[in-house]
């Protein structure tokens, strides 16, 4: 190892190095809230943290929302389950168009509520109840999410409630230019609000208008904070990120029926395991026809409607 | 299947002559006591689930509280003797009227005009009529505090007094064929085409709890088409099996059987609960409320989404 010479230091510091040292240099010179601020611009995908990592950010999410909304909020990270891939049916001959779905759905997610008292008034929902026209059958050009009659169901109507199909091919997630939405193991659909840059992207590339945008901070009185939350589901989201059903993740990987499905009063939603031979959603596949919206776009949504 | 009508109708005529007036104070019946929240067992169909006590079933107030089931209690007056009366041509208005009720004393005084001079059977009779206050109370045999007879409406059909009542005799007829048993009644109304729905007779026993009561379904069934008629805290199956309440979908499901069915697989109705453990079965009658008109209400819609343009 005599002829061992080692290479001369590069007179010019890496480009890394530099930047590491100016970002630190920077955080000991500002202010601690500033450097939090860097650090949140600076970590990393949920997808790529480590366990700690992740537990430290539901930590950070837990001090946030007890800030904000004066009481204990939980958020969990509840892995997909092995064995276990989602799917949901509705029975469009039960289903009478009452919207129980969309309010449980709503104080369930922590949606944002309307309020013409809040400085912005930017309701969301998960779940649009479409009327559609019996003479019609199902086609969109005719559907009206903003039937209000005085009862329902109306003579000659039908009701198709449409969210996220959770498709096994989904379109928004190819369209995501950060991958801040994927699907997960089990089937469900998933988006990294720390991650979305609020493009947009994926709510035209959706073929259902599952998706919902916040155009505004989220009107959510903390009265109305469901604290039961999942970091990639329900838990409180800030202004400038898309949403949309995750069949209630933090209910359903903890073994729970959808709050939608508890609500119906109709009985016209069913969910399960489509991998139990056994589950209420594989003897429904067995024993109907079903069907899915937009077959032909090949997006193989895992949300069967039939009629029972 | 003849025979299992007459075996129906044997029961219904048991059960209905237990209603008589007042079964409670008159004839020192002790009530069972109410308790509430009896245990719900598992049906078998649910998996070992429990399911919520169901609407209308009999545990908060069993149904045998006022329908008091077993043998007739019997009156321990003597019978009038009303085969000795025809004897002597005498028609059945003559003590009865012509709009027929159990006579007063006096019509009786007409004819027996001194008691004194009447013989051993009669004063025997009349002294076990007598009343505390001095009066005498004629037997009412045909006690059903539940039914108006309509005399009138019978006479004007041409039906017989003993078509109902059956030909008056000596012995205490009462206890085997005077009284137009309901099966009977509903019988005759069926073979003359006359109204059959439980108001047209039963007025005025209506309790509280079942003024309610209209049959929007199955429309010319009977009460206790469904309902046990020995045992009301049960319901029945078409072949006479009881069924306690917490199983009422057999009942449901003799008629309405793929829905049957796919409420067993769980794709009719609603489960709450797990997904993959302990969730809870709700039987037809949680959603379907009434069974009675089971048919499934209307409902106001929740508030509709905001419009775009609303959005600010």
């Amino acid at each position: 190892m005599s002829d061992f010479t080692p290479l001369p230091r590069s007179p010019s510091p890496d480009r890394r190095g530099f930047l590491k040292k100016v970002v630190a240099s920077a955080a000991i010179a500002t202010s601690a809230g500033c450097r939090q601020a860097l650090e949140e611009f600076m970590k990393k995908s949920l997808r790529e943290m480590s366990r700690a990592e992740v537990k430290d950010v539901l930590q950070k999410h837990e001090a946030e929302y007890k800030a904000k909304f004066g009481r204990e909020v939980e958020v969990f990270a509840t892995p997909a389950r092995e064995g276990v891939l989602f799917g949901y049916g509705l029975d469009l001959s039960r289903c009478n168009g009452n919207r129980k779905c969309v309010t449980a759905c709503v104080k369930e997610n922590n949606q944002s509520r309307g309020s013409d008292d809040a400085p912005h008034n930017n309701p969301i929902q998960w779940i649009r109840v479409l009327e559609m026209e019996k003479d019609k059958g199902i086609s969109f050009e005719h559907a009206n999410p903003y039937y209000n009659p005085k009862e329902v169901p109306e003579e000659g109507k039908f009701y198709l409630p449409v969210q996220c199909q959770q498709c096994e091919n989904p379109p928004c997630v190819k369209v995501c230019p950060v991958g801040a939405t994927w699907a997960e193991r089990d089937g469900i659909v998933v988006i990294d609000y720390d991650w979305c840059i609020g493009c947009r992207c994926c709510m035209s590339a959706c073929p259902y208008g599952a998706r919902s945008f916040n155009w505004a901070e989220p009107n959510l009185p903390s009265d109305q904070v469901n604290p039961n939350t999942h970091v990639l589901g329900n838990r409180p989201r800030p202004r400038g990120v898309v949403e949309k059903c995750t069949f209630c993740i933090q209910r359903t990987r903890a073994g729970r029926y959808p709050a939608c499905l508890e609500a119906c009063p109709t009985g016209a939603r069913k969910f399960g395991n489509l991998l139990d031979p056994n589950s209420e959603i594989r003897r429904l596949l067995e024993e109907k026809r079903v069907f899915v919206l937009k077959e032909e776009l090949n997006t193989r949504p895992k949300f069967f409607y039939f009629y029972g | 299947m003849p025979l299992v009508i007459l075996l129906v109708l044997a029961a219904c005529e048991r059960e209905h002559h237990a209603t008589f007036e007042d079964p409670l104070h008159a004839h020192g019946i002790k009530l069972p006591p109410v308790e509430p929240g009896l245990p719900v067992p598992a049906p078998a169909e649910t998996r070992g689930f429990p399911v919520p006590p169901p609407p209308f079933s009999p545990g908060i107030f069993p149904c045998s509280r006022c329908h008091v089931g077993g043998e007739p209690v019997p009156d321990p007056r003597p019978a009038m003797p009303h085969g000795k009366h025809l004897a002597r041509d005498m028609e059945c208005a003559d003590c009865h009227g012509k709009d027929p009720k159990v006579p007063e004393a006096k019509v009786c005084f007409e004819c027996h005009e001194d008691l004194a001079k009447e013989p051993q059977a009669v004063q025997a009779y009349f002294a076990a009529v007598k009343t505390a206050d001095g009066g005498y109370a004629l037997q009412r045999r045909v006690k059903t505090r539940d039914v108006i007879p309509n005399h009138a409406g019978h006479a004007k059909a041409g039906v017989a007094c003993a078509t109902c009542h059956g030909e008056p005799a000596d012995a205490p007829f009462a206890k085997e064929k005077s009284v137009a048993w309901m099966a009977r009644c509903v019988a005759c109304h069926e073979e003359r085409k006359a109204p059959a729905s439980c108001e047209t007779c039963h007025k005025e026993i209506r309790e509280p709890q079942h003024k309610d009561v209209v049959l929007h379904h199955a429309e010319g069934h009977h009460c206790l088409d469904c309902h046990h008629e020995g045992d009301r805290d049960y319901l029945r199956l078409a072949n006479g099996q009881k069924v306690p309440f917490e199983e009422s979908y057999r009942v449901c499901g003799q008629c309405h059987g793929p829905n049957l069915r796919d409420w067993k697989q769980g794709l009719h109705g609603k489960r709450t609960g797990m997904w993959d453990g302990e969730r809870q079965y709700l039987l037809c009658v949680h959603c379907h409320r009434n069974p009675h008109a089971p048919r499934f209400p209307s409902m106001v819609p929740d508030p509709p989404p905001a419009r775009p343009e609303d959005i600010r």
